[in-house]
């Protein structure tokens, strides 16, 4: 895949998460932190959080053609990079009560539902993409016998 | 070696004859082409050689440097690299789907999503192939008639 192509897909992955991860925030802010008002900088944080979905993914993407279990392998690395990273954030922010457990299990939670959210997205789209080349397909072999 | 090249009347057959000392791969190689050309691909499979009709053949796969074609039950090796049976191969209805593979776009039944940008395309013998996500555009386009890459 070419550098383009693979710029075009991280976008596409980066706003599902914007959007997810905004619905997230919500959720979390109206469970745990109900009362409290931010300023014009908080849209930043769904962004911000997105780059940092998004970013490893281009790094570990590699050319190699790998079976099922190395693709779930990948999966496994690429979430386990994004708690970590969010995990970071989490306990160096000041914003964040990280002293509460509840708050902590909540974000991790969330990292994960969101990442398979995503993965399940963007399998839509792959879906509706083959019932495209499908329709393709059955032109292409008409149009050859 | 020579290459003589004679002009015959409409009503003699066209023949194109390879005299040589000994059948090498070079020769193999020309065969291969020349049948190619006329929708068979040509291999020897215990000493016999055998004629595999282009329309009969799934795909062609290249696994630690040999390369073997596929029919709906049978398997032949072919004495050819993917990079050269590709090129005798342009503009049938073959297309690059893995490093090592190629599939003939007939023989697919359907196509659907594996993950992460990638296909698997069901074959008419039950078989699947995956199609990695680098050749899918190509895909695409050879399903829309347009070139590919």
């Amino acid at each position: 895949m070419k550098f383009k192509e693979r710029i075009i897909e991280a976008l596409k992955t980066y706003f599902i998460l914007v959007t997810l991860i905004t619905v997230f925030l919500m959720v979390v802010g109206l469970l745990f932190d109900k009362g409290r008002t931010f300023s014009y900088e908080v849209f930043l944080s769904p962004l911000v959080y997105s780059l940092i979905g998004t970013v490893p993914g281009l790094f570990l993407y590699s050319e190699k053609e790998v079976k099922m279990s190395g693709m779930i392998i990948r999966h496994i690395i690429r979430i386990t990079i994004i708690e970590a990273v969010v995990m970071a954030l989490v306990f160096t922010s000041k914003n964040i009560p990280s002293e509460r457990l509840s708050v902590v299990l909540s974000i991790a939670f969330g990292i994960a539902v969101i990442y398979a959210l995503t993965v399940v997205i963007e399998y839509l789209f792959e879906l509706s993409q083959s019932k495209q080349m499908n329709r393709y397909l059955e032109d292409y072999q008409k149009n050859n016998e | 070696m020579e290459l003589n090249v004679k002009r015959v009347p409409n009503e003699e057959p066209e023949v194109l004859e390879i005299r040589c000392h000994k059948v090498t791969d070079d020769i193999e190689e020309i065969i291969s082409f020349v049948k190619s050309r006329q929708g068979q691909l040509s291999t020897m499979q215990e000493g016999q050689r055998v004629e595999i009709l282009l329309v009969d053949i799934f795909y062609a796969e290249s696994v630690d440097n040999r390369l073997f074609v596929y029919t709906a039950k049978d398997t032949y090796e072919v004495r050819l690299k993917l990079y050269e049976l590709e090129d005798m191969l342009r503009g049938k209805t073959f297309i690059r789907v893995q490093k090592g593979m190629l599939l003939n776009l007939m023989k697919i039944k359907s196509i659907k999503p594996a993950l992460s940008g990638r296909y698997t395309a069901l074959l008419k013998n039950g078989e699947q192939i995956v199609i990695s996500r680098k050749y899918v555009l190509n895909l695409k386009s050879a399903l829309k008639g347009e070139e590919t890459r």
